[in-house]
């Protein structure tokens, strides 16, 4: 049973049902209901049954099911007259049973449940209610499921308006979740849900369950919350392996590339398999295909839904999961993505197992995941980019990585390596840079050890490799409110810089100063130096490399 | 003073993927074939299906709590 037992409200169809009402109010022929597996068709169909109901007008409902489908007239089969049931006279049996519908009990409508999975005689039935009597139709189908040609031929002939209908939106979904749950949900929950289930109901409602059950949702200070990671539950399983069940091996091989690599350029996954099977997955909904852009941006390939990607990457069996990180590497550094998007190709090469040859690269994606606070991937990264011949760069940034980490002892063995007599200026000054920071803002040491650190290496490096570690020791300074040596280390820096950067980072680091001492026109100076050189300083593709 | 700017395209952004994709090919001028092949519904549907998606659209307009910023 599940935790939240019963049905789940209807919430968020009041445009829907009253666009059904229209149709139906002004006798129109037939409505088609049409919506992807979960979307809430059926839930939809009960609910404006139920209001009319209420109002104490009955409706003849008829529901089609893959058992009825093979037997003539299965669907309608409690209408079909006893006399003709045996007879093989299907004209006879048509108009039969049209007529005890329309006279006996229909009233105005006739309301058929998954008409894509009719026999052809209740097809054609149908389609002649619609065509020859007054009753009118309420019909549902399954998008991107073959129909009987009799119920295509309803929207097709304009004979019923057919309405194709949508998951929630984020708002609706937060209120069907909270109507459920009896109380709010936070914030970053709400966006969860949302993205995770795309506003699909039964999704959704899976996901809830699942989420309840495996203490990942927990009602906490008043409101829901998501701690955690869902583990691939069963039913959820289910639901997308029937989706996704008559997939052959070429089909299912792209769905489980663009699960793991989504969203993926068009000109990535073409490499990798037909456009044969793409258009058929494309076709059937379980893959989407973002269109170029007008900018010029190239079509992207994803999952037709969120859930299809969580379910299908936990389900891949570990080589094949590295495979498909190779194939995807491979793939993309031949349609030139690494260029484009480093981190990504990086990251499948990395999890792809092959010993990565190309350090730039690595280097790149590492700075990149370094940027976004993945200390983990920047650590393992820069360690793929040392093996690949990265240099001294690639070991300062996996000690960069590490001190966030708490792993002191094997950042502080990686910087002390760099430090020493044999190491580049560069190397040298560099990993001063970094045990400084480290110690002070990692460690929480006290600020005389960075100051002393950047100080000492400093004072045995050639002139020119100096200034950074100036300007760095005259902001330790500014945090000890020595706001005069800040001024004076920051001035020796701009003195002996030979860079561009370095120069800038002295005067605004003595500006500040100045202007902490209360020195506007000395403050203001240094603004009017630095002024027309910040959109440089912002568009300079610095941050990568 | 409160801010009275209306979100459109945060609202737009809460819609279900189809319901966005389909107003803004409609303001692009895409006619029905066009929207129907990018929201892939046959073009008999285009018409309800935007008539839904400005009603909700309006609705998220008018009551914009439930949107999560950005």
């Amino acid at each position: 049973m599940g935790l939240v037992p019963g049905r789940w409200p209807l919430v968020g169809r009041g445009e829907e049902l009253a666009l059904i009402d229209e149709q139906v109010g002004r006798g129109a022929p037939a409505t088609v209901v049409a919506g992807d597996v979960g979307v809430g068709k059926s839930r939809l169909l009960a609910g404006w049954l139920a209001a009319r109901e209420a109002q104490g007008r009955p409706t003849v409902v008829v529901r089609a099911t893959r058992a009825t489908a093979t037997i003539p007239f299965g669907a309608f089969a409690r209408w079909v007259p006893d006399r003709l049931a045996d007879t093989g006279d299907r004209l006879g049996v048509l108009r039969a049973t049209a007529a005890r519908l329309v006279d006996q009990e229909a009233g105005p409508v006739v309301a058929v449940d998954d008409a894509h999975l009719l026999d052809d005689g209740s097809a054609a039935l149908v389609l002649h209610l619609a065509q020859h009597t007054p009753t009118g139709l309420l019909v549902t189908i399954r998008s991107g499921e073959p129909c009987p040609d009799a119920v295509v031929a309803l929207w097709k002939e304009r004979l019923a308006q057919r309405i194709d209908l949508q998951p929630l939106s984020e708002p609706e979904t937060v209120e069907l979740v909270e109507q459920v749950l009896g109380d709010a949900v936070a914030p970053g929950t709400r966006s969860r849900l949302w993205r995770l289930t795309g506003g699909n109901p039964l999704y959704l409602r899976e996901v809830v369950e699942a989420a309840l059950g495996q203490g990942v949702l927990t009602r906490a200070a008043g409101d829901w919350r998501w701690e955690g990671r869902l583990a691939g539950p069963t039913r959820l399983v289910e639901l997308v392996s029937d989706r996704i069940g008559g997939c052959d091996a070429a089909e299912r091989r792209v769905l489980e590339l663009v699960a793991m690599g989504e969203p993926l350029p068009v000109e990535v996954v073409l490499r990798l398999a037909d456009r044969e099977p793409l258009a058929e997955l494309e076709g059937r909904g379980l893959v989407v295909v973002d269109r170029p852009s007008p900018e010029g941006a190239g079509g992207l390939v994803r999952l037709g839904h969120p859930l299809y990607s969580e379910m299908l990457r936990a389900e891949l069996p570990a080589f094949t999961v590295q495979g498909h990180h190779q194939a995807l590497a491979q793939a993309a550094v031949d349609a030139g993505l690494h260029d484009r998007d480093p981190l990504r190709v990086a990251t499948w090469l990395l999890e792809g197992g092959d010993q990565p040859g190309n350090p730039e690269l690595l280097l790149r994606a590492s700075t990149l995941a370094l940027l976004g606070y993945d200390h983990e991937l920047t650590a393992r990264l820069a360690e793929a980019a040392e093996r690949a011949g990265g240099g001294w760069q690639a070991t300062l940034r996996r000690a960069e990585a590490l001190g966030p980490l708490r792993r002191w002892d094997e950042a502080e063995a990686l910087l002390a390596g760099l430090s020493g007599e044999g190491s580049a200026p560069e190397a040298r000054a560099a990993a001063a840079q970094v045990r400084a920071e480290q110690s002070f803002w990692h460690r929480r040491e006290d600020l005389s050890v960075a100051r002393a650190i950047v100080a000492d290496a400093a004072a045995g490096l050639p002139e020119r490799f100096r200034p950074p570690l100036l300007v760095q020791g005259a902001r330790y300074a500014q945090i000890a409110l020595e706001l005069e040596e800040s001024i004076r280390l920051a001035t020796e820096a701009v003195a002996g810089a030979s860079s561009l950067e370095d120069r800038l980072d002295g005067i605004t680091c003595a500006g500040l100063a100045a202007a902490f001492l209360g020195r506007t026109s000395a403050a203001m100076a240094t603004v009017r130096l630095v002024a027309p050189y910040t959109a440089t300083i912002e568009s300079a593709p610095a941050a990568v490399g | 003073m409160a801010n009275h700017r209306l979100d459109v395209q945060g609202a737009v952004r809460a819609l279900p993927r189809a319901h966005a994709v389909l107003l803004r090919g409609a303001l692009a001028g895409f006619d029905d074939a066009e929207l129907a092949a990018l929201v892939g519904v046959p073009p008999e549907s285009v018409r309800p299906m935007l008539r839904l998606a400005l009603a909700k659209l309006g609705g998220l307009l008018a009551d914009p709590g439930g949107q999560s910023p950005g």
